[in-house]
């Protein structure tokens, strides 16, 4: 099966550039602009890893929600909440910045916090009141984008520039990821987001939490059965989601952006559904998918440039991709009946 | 003495049978089966013989790897159940295949196609039903959802399924484990009724009493082999047990009186209400001490499962106290009570005891996963770490205690038989010593070997000291493991009985509101 993905991930872009190629676009121009985005050069490497880097965060902030089987599709919303929380700390110290040694954790310390509040919301209202967290996460993730889009045109607001820009100051750049690899934007942020899924996977199978959350995750009347307090093991799976997800907006914004725009609200929690569910659930599998994810994001933006191709295609193609792969590990398990 | 209608057609004959599951287990080893028109055929065997299997490879949820199926004569290759309900073949399994969310009608119709087109229509199959049901003495009520039934009504309902497709060949896989004695001698009455219509029922069945009651042939598969096929007048209850096991039995452990008498389960007056929110237990009131069996005797459906759902901390009860050990645990959570030495064995195990997709060592560490030794704990406090070392060695130590037949404590719980899934929540049930074993249905779906094994562990735990609230359908196991014995009928205590005042009839006259004792107070 594991060879079945990895081959469902090189065969899928290939197909596209066969698509492209009978669009009339030379395939082998592609293929090359594909792989130098990926991992021909320094630059397509570095962008596919900043580009991994948020993604895998919030996947795996929603691997340990969907283990336990509670629907968190506000990874959208806890990120951008994250980033509000970390902004508005930032914006305390703007004129007068504290170390780096200090911004960097406590800012991104808040982004986790402001994530994992926000995810206890629909956390709570799922385990006290049974309201479904699909509908509640999606909701709040609205609430998230508007708050958003209200402060970076009032509050948030740089005041300081000409002209009425909805977007916040930049950041000093104590705030900024340091840089592992010169002249790119290649930043910590990878570091953290790896780390975190180490972690991810030591609560999940090495702590009693994370032994309730799967408990509750494959059978909740078992565990109730056993004396596992339902409730409380759903609002730690929200909350923990939320946070994971929280950080990866501070992680994004700190790393990519070093300002609060309304690009923050970029439908990365959605993308990162995804990468969870192609990870199968699983920390290691979620460390692959999300730099495959990466790697698509920035290879065929690097396709887009050197086809001239619009941006609608590009992202059209990234869906593509992700159907094959899934119809390509469905097919693997397919069997058919001898009568 | 061979019967006179072998030389009609045979309903079914299969021939050569093989079927092979992943981890080289031969579940069907060359096994032929004939089943005759309009017999009643007993299948007999321990679990882990095959007879589910081949029953399930005639139904066509399993392909066979080798053999051959003919049905009235025809050749069959079945791609999937609905291929065989198409030649009238039915099958009622031991763990139900029903919908929670839907009427007992919509279930029975599930698959079929509408009388009027796309449009569905149930109050035609409530009609049908309520007929079929009158008919056969299967009551049940076609508008109730079946979340909401007792497990005795849910095998009403299968039965119904197969009846409501005009099934030819009835294959019933442990129907009367869930039925009390009257209602057994009814249903077999009923079976009866199908057979001189002609329907040819196969009775997958581990007791022997209902091989000779009821069946005119029977045929034993041991490990996967067919032993013998002979005609029910040909041969006795020991003659079946020895080709079932191949080795005596050994009888059930001496009871040995204790003297312990402290009372550790105490019931006041206590009220329950169901899922419906009406009254399912009225009242009740008794004690369970320590040293003894108190059995639970009474029809699926009459208020035990609230009862025990009540007394384990999975429903609040309305009124009435219920003590444990002098605490009283009225409205406490389950955690609470398992605190206080509650060791409880549910009847659906693999939806309320086990998580089938953890592997054993995991299922075994589900009631105290974050405490000490499982668990590493800061300043003896706080939980850190599951401790794998511990894990695998409680994992290893309840494989070889209870003999658990396993490939090791990795294997996925769902690999197990129905036998070694209970020895499984047995080690761990009992593990922390529990002053208060509740468990219901302790045998059902067990073959000999395990049945004898976990009724001689409860009277081991009733010598050690333990108190014991037995709920068992199986009258006969009850009365021989209870101390005494409580009949509920409608929500109350009808009788409760002491040793030399138990006797099946009397039992089952209180078991269906024929008789009420009244209490001294």
């Amino acid at each position: 099966m594991l060879t079945v993905t990895l081959l469902a991930y090189i065969v899928s872009p290939l197909v596209v550039l066969v698509v492209l190629g009978a669009a009339g676009k030379n395939p082998l121009v592609a293929l090359d602009a594909l792989y130098r985005g990926t991992v021909g050069t320094e630059a397509g490497f570095a962008e596919s890893i900043v580009q991994a880097t948020p993604l895998m965060l919030m996947a795996i902030g929603l691997v340990i929600a969907f283990r336990c089987k509670v629907w968190n599709i506000g990874a959208e919303g806890q990120q951008v909440f994250g980033a509000i929380v970390l902004t508005w700390f930032v914006l305390l110290f703007l004129k007068d910045p504290l170390p780096s040694y200090v911004m960097i954790p406590v800012a991104l310390f808040l982004s986790l916090v402001g994530g994992g509040l926000f995810a206890a919301v629909p956390g709570l209202l799922k385990s006290r009141l049974g309201i479904n967290e699909v509908i509640t996460t999606i909701m709040m993730n609205y609430v998230a984008i508007d708050a958003l889009n209200w402060l970076v045109r009032g509050p948030f607001q740089d005041k300081s520039i000409p002209g009425s820009y909805p977007e916040s100051p930049i950041f000093p750049r104590e705030t900024s990821l340091p840089i592992i690899l010169r002249q790119s934007s290649l930043n910590v942020g990878i570091i953290v987001s790896v780390v975190s899924c180490v972690l991810a996977y030591y609560i999940l199978f090495k702590t009693p939490l994370g032994y309730t959350i799967r408990a509750v995750g494959l059978n909740p009347s078992a565990a109730r059965t056993s004396g596992i307090p339902i409730k409380r093991v759903v609002n730690s799976a929200m909350v923990l989601s939320g946070a994971l997800c929280g950080l990866g907006g501070g992680v994004y914004i700190l790393g990519i952006t070093h300002e609060l725009l309304p690009e923050q609200a970029s439908g990365i929690g959605y993308t990162a559904v995804v990468v969870a569910l192609l990870g199968n659930l699983h920390p290691l599998g979620v460390i692959f998918s999300s730099i495959f994810f990466g790697g698509l994001i920035s290879g065929m933006s690097s396709v887009e440039r050197a086809l001239q191709i619009p941006r609608t295609l590009s992202l059209l193609s990234q869906g593509i991709i992700i159907v094959l792969i899934l119809i390509i590990q469905v097919l693997a398990r397919y069997e058919v009946r001898r009568s | 003495m061979v019967d006179a209608i072998s030389n009609e057609t045979p309903a079914v004959v299969m021939r050569g049978i093989v079927k092979r599951f992943p981890g080289g287990v031969v579940a069907n080893d060359m096994v032929d089966f004939e089943l005759h028109a309009g017999e009643i055929h007993g299948l007999l065997g321990e679990n882990g013989a095959g007879k589910t299997t081949l029953m399930n490879i005639l139904y066509g949820f399993y392909q066979p790897d080798a053999g051959s199926i003919e049905i009235f004569g025809q050749p069959a290759a079945f791609r999937s159940p609905s291929d065989a309900i198409k030649r009238g073949i039915g099958m009622v399994h031991q763990h139900f295949k029903l919908v929670s969310d839907m009427t007992v009608a919509e279930n029975v119709v599930l698959g079929l196609k509408s009388p009027r087109g796309i449009l569905t229509d149930i109050a035609s199959a409530d009609t049908r039903i309520s007929r079929l049901s009158e008919q056969h003495g299967l009551h049940v009520d076609p508008k109730i959802q079946i979340w909401q039934l007792a497990v005795g009504e849910l095998q009403r309902v299968e039965i119904l399924k197969a009846l409501y497709r005009e099934a030819k060949v009835l294959i019933l896989d442990e129907p009367t484990s869930v039925l009390a004695p009257t209602e057994v001698s009814d249903f077999f009455n009923s079976l009866r009724g199908l057979k001189n219509t002609g329907i040819s029922i196969v009775l997958i069945t581990h007791k022997l009493d209902e091989v000779m009651d009821v069946t005119d042939r029977v045929t034993v598969l041991r490990k996967g082999r067919k032993v013998a096929t002979q005609a029910t007048q040909a041969v006795n209850k020991e003659k079946l047990a020895h080709m079932m096991v191949g080795e005596e039995i050994p009888p059930i452990a001496d009871k040995t009186r204790t003297s312990e008498r402290e009372v550790v389960l105490q019931l006041e007056q206590l009220s329950v209400f169901d899922d419906r929110g009406l009254e399912a237990v009225k009242g009740v009131t008794f004690e369970v001490r320590r040293g003894e069996i108190l059995g639970i005797a009474g029809v699926s459906g009459n208020g035990q499962r609230e009862l025990v759902q009540a007394i384990v901390g999975l429903r609040r009860s309305s009124s009435g106290s219920l003590k444990f050990a002098g605490v009283d645990i009225t409205g406490k959570s389950p955690r609470r009570i398992i605190d206080l030495g509650l060791a409880y064995v549910p009847e659906n195990r693999t939806e309320d005891a086990i998580i089938t997709d953890f592997r054993l060592d995991e299922n075994m560490i589900l009631k105290d996963f974050d405490k000490p030794p499982i668990c590493n704990m800061l300043a003896d406090k706080v939980p850190t770490l599951l401790n794998s070392k511990e894990i695998t060695h409680r994992g290893e130590e309840a494989i070889k205690q209870f003999n658990i037949k396993t490939t090791g404590i990795s294997a996925k719980a769902r690999s197990l038989s129905g036998g070694n899934l209970q020895k499984l929540i047995l080690a761990r049930e009992l593990s922390g010593q529990p002053s208060l074993i509740v468990v219901s249905q302790p045998t059902r779906g067990l073959d000999v070997a395990a049945t004898e094994y976990v009724r001689s562990i409860l009277v081991q735990q009733r010598n050690r000291g333990a108190a014991v609230l037995l709920v068992d359908e199986d009258l006969a196991e009850l009365i021989t493991l209870s101390d005494r014995v409580a009949v509920m009928y409608k929500g109350q205590v009808v009788g409760l009985l002491e040793p030399g005042q138990f006797n099946m009839e009397e039992i089952g006259l209180l078991m269906t509101g024929a008789k009420k004792i009244s209490m001294a107070a």
